[in-house]
């Protein structure tokens, strides 16, 4: 592949110190798991130093050098610099006197974010998922009715009913007889946050499965 | 003696449990079980998508990854981007996560080579930028200037034959998003798909974002969904290319299966011991 700043040999020849460090790294962290320990801080302040370091070179390498050789210096974009000095004024955040000072660029950067959160894209995905609980509750086909696809949306319908009542706190209506309503949205949402855990611990066996295929495919070559 | 059993299961030591959980997914990492793989509708739906589009088709990749996805969106990556290419699409692929380009270039870019894909012809690789926000928004007017006309290695984008045609987001033919967060798929959705620029975006989320990701799948806000591991091995199966994902499914159900017994051991135990307390 072209486009790459290091030379194929350099890389080639860092490959094994790479995949030692990596399977030094991997059980440093690993370590964590009998106890707390020094190897394992020093891992983890590795980790921490090295991905802020790597945020810092590429974030120069690909935002701030193009912008300026380009967008300036070729294209003659000279209003640019207006932004780059907006931006700068961000470091005057550790002077205690002229901290306001880093406020602006800030107070810029909040202010396009909300107004960009305010606009109908933001409001489009919400809408279409709101549109999409609206489900007809007798599903008709070419055959006649779906009766499983019918008992699916009314189930569903009533799902968010219930779990949207939940959180209707203006106003008590499930007292008395009508408080088991509550405990059928609570049980609605215990389910709905075991499916989410469920996943959760999928990713956490991939995870796994990610650093033990680096050690035994990588470091050991077993297959 | 029954009772002190359920008594210890109740309270297993969390690094025996760790052991437990290492061996059942070592083992068939090392030697694969071979468990059939279950097609989901939504993966078949997804490829036949993909190749629905002519050659020449300008699709977009999103590196949304960090290594940590590597397990499940690395297979997933390469996997796209190998059908992506047998079919005679371009690929550009771009990533507002810090490591997603570089990770791209480790991961995709060495199957790309193989397969006879020419850097800068029929991919490349835009590098990461942070802020996607303002990128986007502007990649809809002029994709070359919002990615300041420089590639991952400082070459001119607009130079590429890769890039011809490509002036603005709309001249993508669709999208596939690595999503394993924030950035992710919610990004482009808000920048580019309702705005309408790009209809089809494909969602190829983590398991962690399985629920989310289909919960939009299902309303529209996404054309096509490969979800984890084992949207990774369909995938691969699919396309004929088994690799990791594939080897690591059984590796997955097991871990997924001891998790399960593990969970009703020490429920079991737990319920034992109260009974226990409760009857002294």
């Amino acid at each position: 592949m072209q486009g790459v700043n290091v030379p194929a040999g350099i890389t080639a020849s860092l490959q094994p110190f790479g995949i030692y460090l990596g399977v030094i790294v991997t059980f440093g962290v690993w370590s964590m798991l009998y106890r707390e320990n020094p190897f394992y801080r020093i891992c983890e302040f590795a980790y921490v130093g090295s991905a802020s370091a790597h945020g810092l070179v590429t974030t120069f390498a690909n935002t701030i050098k193009p912008g300026v050789l380009t967008n300036i210096i070729q294209n003659g974009n000279y209003w640019e610099i207006i932004p780059i000095c907006l931006g700068c004024l961000i470091y005057f955040q550790p002077f205690r006197t002229k901290m306001w000072i880093a406020r602006y660029p800030m107070a810029y950067w909040v202010g396009y974010n909300a107004g960009y959160a305010l606009t109908m894209r933001t409001a489009m995905p919400l809408l279409t998922q709101i549109r999409q609980t609206m489900l007809p509750v007798i599903v008709r086909t070419a055959n006649g009715i779906s009766l499983v696809d019918s008992i699916n949306n009314i189930l569903f319908s009533l799902f968010v009913l219930f779990t949207m009542s939940y959180f209707l706190f203006s106003m008590n209506v499930y007292t008395g007889r009508y408080s088991f309503l509550l405990r059928v949205a609570r049980v609605i949402m215990m389910v709905a946050f075991g499916a989410g855990f469920g996943t959760g611990v999928g990713t956490r066996i991939s995870l796994l499965i990610g650093r033990l295929d680096f050690l035994f495919s990588e470091w050991l070559t077993l297959y | 003696m029954n009772n002190s059993i359920w008594q210890k299961a109740a309270s297993i030591d969390n690094r025996i449990l760790y052991i437990i959980m290492a061996i059942v997914v070592a083992v068939p990492l090392m030697n694969p079980i071979g468990f059939p793989i279950v097609f989901q509708q939504e993966v078949l739906d997804t490829v036949e998508l993909i190749r629905s589009f002519p050659a020449g088709t300008i699709a977009y990749v999103g590196a949304e990854v960090a290594a940590t996805n590597a397990a499940e969106l690395r297979p997933m990556m390469i996997a796209i981007v190998q059908l992506m290419y047998e079919l005679g699409h371009k690929i550009v692929i771009g990533g507002f996560w810090a490591d997603g380009c570089s990770l791209a270039r480790l991961w995709a870019a060495p199957f790309l080579d193989e397969a006879g894909a020419v850097y800068g012809e029929d991919y490349v690789i835009l590098g990461y930028r942070p802020s996607s926000t303002s990128i986007l928004d502007q990649a809809r007017t002029n994709f070359i200037d919002a990615f300041s006309d420089r590639d991952i290695g400082g070459l001119k984008l607009s130079e590429m034959p890769v890039m011809k045609g490509l002036e603005k987001a709309s001249d993508l033919g669709y999208l596939a998003i690595m999503n394993p967060g924030s950035p992710g798929t919610a990004t482009y959705t808000t920048a580019w798909r309702a705005t309408g620029e790009v209809n089809v975006i494909i969602d190829c989320c983590t398991s962690g974002m399985y629920i989310s990701s289909g919960n939009n799948y299902q309303a529209g806000l996404t054309a096509g969904l490969i979800g984890g591991l084992n949207g990774a091995a369909q995938l691969e199966q699919l396309t004929n290319r088994p690799y990791k994902a594939i080897r690591s499914m059984d590796a997955q159900a097991l871990g997924h299966l001891a998790v399960i017994a593990l969970l009703i051991i020490g429920n079991i135990g737990y319920f034992q011991t109260k009974r226990e307390e409760e009857a002294k």
